[in-house]
Formats: C-alpha cells, structure tokens, sequence
C-alpha cells in the first residue's frame, strides 16, 4: 500500500477549499489553513496506521469519518462567517442610506 | 412622441429605485443567520470540557500502563452524558430562526462522538492507541474551535 504525502495532500485541499469559498476566502483563510493543515497530517497518520497493521480497517474508517466532520464543522463555520460578513456590509449600506434620506428631508422618517 | 416616451421611462425607473430604497431603509436590517444564544454557546464549551476529559483519561491510562482502566463499559455512562447533552443542545437550536448551521454543526459533533464510542467498544488499551488518540484528539480541536470561531462572530454580532 502507497504512503500519504501530507503535504502533497495539503497542497491539492487549500486551492479546493479556496475555489469553492471564492471571495470568502481571504476572511477565512487563517483558520482553514491551520485546520486543513491539521486534518491532512490526520489523514496520512490514519493511512500510514492502517498501512502498518496498528489498527483495523473498521477503526480507520471511523476516524476517517471523524475527520470528515471536522472538515464539514470547518466549511460550516465558514459559511457562516461569511453570511456575517454580508449581513454587517447590508445594514452598513441601509444605515447609510437612512442617514442620507433624513438628512436630505430634514427630518427622521426612516 | 419619443421623448415623452424617454422622460416616462426614465420617472418610471427613478421612482422603482427610490421605492427600492425606500423598502430597504424601512425594512431595519437584515438579518441572514440568527443571533448570538448564550446557552448554546456555553453548551458547547461544556461538551468541549467534558470530550476532551475522556479523551486525556484514556492516554493517561494508556501512558501509564493501566489500559485495563479504559475498558468501554468504565465511560459508558460519560457518553450517554455527553450525547444527550448534545442532543438536547441540537432541538434548543433547532427552534431557534436561522440557525440551520449550527444545528448541522451539532449534528457532526454527534457523529464524532458516536465514531469515537464506537472506536472505544472496538478497544483503546493498547500503547500504539496513544496515536489513535492524538489524531482523535487533533480531529476534536479543529472541530470545537470551527464552532467557537463562528460563536465568537455571533458574539461580535450584538456587540
């Protein structure tokens, strides 16, 4: 059985994770680097175990699994950074454009 | 004639643009994920205590030559503990408004914890079960802090 490079498999998860985040990604790249970082070495200590006969298939596949939800927990969090990104740049525009809109009347009617 | 036409046209998309905003100002503010739950949030934090306390308890054990102590039946009575905690934490969240993230964030939580007590039935006593558990114990960090990271956005949200 082939060994896991874990950096070969950090180098192909970043620009995946980064493709599918797009703009979203320069906000959340510190925490998913570090963690995909973290999951990729996971993943080849979990091969190379199984590899060497340390632990049986049924266990690999179960802290594969577990590897599999961190990474789901991580993009789950980063799609909600990003829904509080967009949240805060809408009411940013909306509390500008009340400001203008009183402003230009004289009065508070927004 | 084509002018007249122009000059309506041009009123007609002004006054669309006004009502736009308008409706926008009117509406407050936007909300697309749900506020800050401090119960949640603390739950969280608690089941993060009390995983990370079985888990130093078994390399503990295992460090120290006592493997036998980390027989499945000595902890079964934690996981029922710690599962039911997140279950209940899944249902309060679950009726909470826009809070389909977090919920599917416990729902994977849950699933690391039953993969993990399904591991410890198939056994956690032998010296080589220290790698089994560091990478267990990395897979757990990444996962508690994703959680945090996005409590703390919420957090930030209502200050």
């Amino acid at each position: 059985m082939a060994l896991l490079d874990a950096q070969a498999l950090l180098e192909k998860m970043i620009p995946a994770a980064k493709d599918s985040l797009g703009h979203e990604w320069d906000m959340v790249s510190e925490l998913a680097v570090s963690s995909l970082t973290t999951l990729s070495q996971n993943i080849t200590n979990i091969s190379e175990m199984a590899a060497h006969g340390t632990i049986s298939v049924e266990k690999a596949q179960l802290m594969t699994d577990m590897q599999k939800s961190a990474f789901k927990t991580l993009l789950l969090s980063e799609e909600g950074l990003g829904l509080l990104a967009v949240e805060a740049a809408l009411n940013a525009v909306i509390k500008v454009i009340r400001s203008i809109v009183n402003t230009t009347i004289g009065i508070a009617i927004l | 004639m084509r002018t007249n036409q122009l000059v309506f046209k041009h009123t007609k998309l002004l006054t669309l643009i006004f009502s736009a905003v308008v409706s926008l100002a009117l509406s407050c503010s936007v909300t697309l994920i749900g506020p800050y739950d401090e119960v949640t949030d603390y739950g969280i934090q608690e089941v993060q205590g009390e995983i990370f306390v079985v888990l130093v308890t078994i390399k503990k054990n295992l460090i120290n030559n006592q493997g036998q102590d980390n027989a499945y039946l000595n902890f079964k009575a934690t996981y029922n503990l710690i599962e039911g905690r997140i279950e209940n934490l899944s249902i309060r969240s679950s009726t909470l408004p826009k809070y389909s993230l977090i919920v599917q964030q416990l729902t994977a939580l849950q699933n690391s914890v039953e993969d993990l007590e399904r591991i410890h039935q198939i056994g956690l006593n032998t010296k080589a079960d220290t790698s089994v558990i560091n990478t267990i114990e990395n897979a757990f960090s990444v996962q508690f802090r994703s959680m945090i990271v996005l409590q703390n956005g919420l957090k930030r949200k209502i200050r």
